[in-house]
């Protein structure tokens, strides 16, 4: 008895970790350029009252925000960088195979599968690519660094998968057999090809140049848009730049400024020749900051 | 590595500027203005061509 004892502790550990998780994601999203997240309304897909209730909904809800608070995201309540929604739920699948089966092929085998799926949790860049869905294994919430860098996605909740095989084979005996099978969920991802396309389309690059004196002066930026953002002042946008109170006046690249003639700026001596320019914008009045410089963040 | 910081004359625009926008532009003889406008300020500074 005792030993049996020892046998399932020793067992449980095991039989905990053996259990396999599929994660996919866009490779080409990248979760340290999103900055705010709005949690959607979740969707049960169970009957149950211990699974189909409120706090369901609140807890779930609370580890996701947990896990985006921590990396430094805001929830906001539109125009989100990253959707957050879940399905919830123990869904069950059934399959039916026949095969021919008896003596000479005479007869008919039917195998049935059933598979009862729990929690998965998926977010989702907006308006509706996905960066990343995955599936729920354990009670523990937890961050998953991925080998891709600055990609990261949570995961957490309790999902145990149970396949169920029967064996029928009809006009004679019955026969059942229960397979019990750890299988992973797999899930979708966006194409790239997309994900860049509407990346394009939130700061599409702008410029403008003028001759002053017969000589070309240009600046080539990006161009964001507030999408219901706050962008300056307190709490806004631009105060959650790593590279705050500093602006860089743009989106992506840094901005570029190229000028063919010697110039005076505002007082400022700035040789013809290629720079970045940035705003500090903590100060009142703002500041325009010429960095000789090129090339950041291309 | 900055060449230097100038101040920058900063209004208000009668409505928000949805899109970020940076103008240069001639106010004739050697003289022009940068500007940008978003959100709710529109900064500019003068610049000459020497």
């Amino acid at each position: 008895m005792r030993s049996a004892y020892c046998f399932l502790l020793l067992f449980l550990p095991l039989a905990a970790s053996a259990q396999k998780i599929n994660i996919e994601f866009d490779e080409t999203a990248h979760f340290s350029d999103y900055k705010t997240f709005k949690i959607l309304k979740g969707q049960i897909h169970s009957k149950h009252p211990s699974l189909n209730n409120e706090l369901t909904y609140k807890k779930i809800e609370s580890m996701v925000r947990r896990h985006l608070v921590a990396r430094g995201l805001v929830e906001v309540s539109s125009e989100p960088d990253l959707n957050v929604f879940y399905n919830l739920g123990a869904a069950n699948k059934r399959e039916v195979d026949l095969y021919p089966a008896g003596w000479r092929g005479y007869g008919t085998r039917a195998v049935r599968t059933f598979t009862r799926k729990a929690r998965w949790c998926s977010i989702c860049e907006t308006p509706r690519s996905m960066s990343w869905c995955g599936d729920r294994l354990r009670l523990k919430t937890r961050t998953i660094r991925s080998k891709f860098k600055n990609t990261w996605m949570i995961w957490s909740g309790n999902r145990r998968q149970i396949s169920a095989k029967s064996e029928v084979k009809l006009g004679s005996m019955l026969k059942s057999t229960f397979v019990l099978a750890t299988l992973a969920v797999c899930a979708i991802s966006l194409s790239p090809a997309w994900a860049q396309g509407k990346k394009q389309a939130a700061s599409p690059p702008a410029d403008t140049s003028v001759t002053i004196d017969g000589k070309a002066l240009t600046i080539k930026y990006a161009a964001p848009s507030l999408r219901g953002r706050q962008m300056f002042g307190e709490g806004g946008r631009i105060s959650q730049d790593s590279t705050y109170p500093v602006w860089r006046a743009g989106a992506n690249s840094a901005t570029a400024f190229h000028t063919d003639a010697d110039l005076d700026i505002n007082g400022l001596a700035v040789p013809k020749g290629d720079y970045t320019i940035f705003v500090l914008v903590n100060v009142d009045p703002w500041q325009l900051i010429i960095n000789k410089q090129t090339g950041q963040w291309v | 590595m900055d060449l230097g910081r100038v101040k920058m004359n900063v209004t208000k625009p009668p409505a928000p500027i949805e899109t970020l926008k940076i103008t240069l532009s001639s106010s004739g003889g050697n003289k022009g203005t940068l500007q940008m406008e978003w959100e709710n300020a529109i900064a500019s500074v003068p610049i000459t061509v020497k």
